[in-house]
């Protein structure tokens, strides 16, 4: 089973195939766009683009059952990065989780394709396929959801 | 006092974790990898946490940059999401990768 990646620069993408990745995307290889706001979700899945990233933030969830049919209909993948968590401080890694949590469940009762990458921008951020099921885990799916979340969902 | 019975023992799971820095040539002393795995442990689990997943730190060795961790057969996905968060160790940016999951202690060091 191939595991496959995100990641920001071609020199994570080369350290991230030696350890297990059998692709790691860079922005230039697929169209992500960013999530967070509610226009900024509304707008990402109203677009031509291949993956959704990080549609949940600290603050208030604004990633609601429309924009993810949406991006179901236009088989739009929503991806949540382990690099935005790193990225938190203090409590607000807190409400960033929870609110990941949240937008997994609603992405998992419209049947989205989820993925888990870790968006990593420099070599020591990547993290090895298992270490991503497991945080898959930790966002409220079962082990199997995890292990397609980290294989399958990015297979083209 | 008498032993617990095998059905009512907690069923322990040893992870062999190995630290790597943003660097090859940084390499951790094992307090410093211990502390690591303790604080993140406590920061993400909880006293609480701590207690219903029965984690522990078993030993590190400084020579491989390894660990191993104690925790109950339940937690194993929770206690290695919780590693897996770690981004520092001392302040230097690195992370931890499991290697194995084993029954035994005899099996994690012999890995």
């Amino acid at each position: 089973m191939g595991f496959y990646d995100i990641v920001q620069n071609e020199k994570c993408a080369v350290v991230g195939q030696n350890m297990g990745f059998a692709q790691c995307f860079t922005p230039k290889q697929l169209k992500i766009r960013r999530g967070g706001g509610l226009e900024q979700n509304r707008k990402a899945v109203r677009s031509s683009i291949d993956v959704l990233l990080d549609p949940a933030t600290e603050e208030r969830l604004e990633f609601d059952t429309a924009v993810a049919q949406l991006a179901f209909d236009s088989k739009i993948a929503v991806v949540f990065s382990l690099n935005s968590v790193l990225a938190a401080r203090g409590a607000a890694k807190a409400r960033l989780i929870k609110n990941m949590q949240s937008a997994v469940a609603i992405c998992q009762k419209l049947k989205c394709n989820i993925a888990v990458v870790s968006n990593a921008d420099e070599p020591v951020e990547l993290r090895y396929p298992n270490d991503l099921i497991a945080f898959g885990t930790l966002l409220g799916m079962t082990k199997l959801q995890s292990k397609w979340a980290v294989s399958k969902a990015l297979e083209k | 006092m008498k032993p617990y019975p095998p059905t009512m023992r907690e069923k322990r799971r040893y992870i062999v974790l190995k630290a790597e820095a943003e660097s090859l040539t940084v390499k951790f002393t094992k307090e410093e990898i211990e502390r690591a795995l303790k604080t993140a442990a406590f920061e993400w689990l909880g006293i609480l946490g701590v207690v219903e997943t029965g984690f522990w730190v078993i030993s590190a060795d400084e020579r491989e940059q390894e660990a191993v961790v104690r925790c109950n057969h339940e937690s194993i996905d929770r206690v290695q999401a919780v590693m897996c968060l770690i981004d520092r160790v001392n302040n230097k940016k690195a992370r931890f990768h499991t290697l194995n999951v084993t029954g035994t202690i005899k099996k994690a060091n012999s890995s």
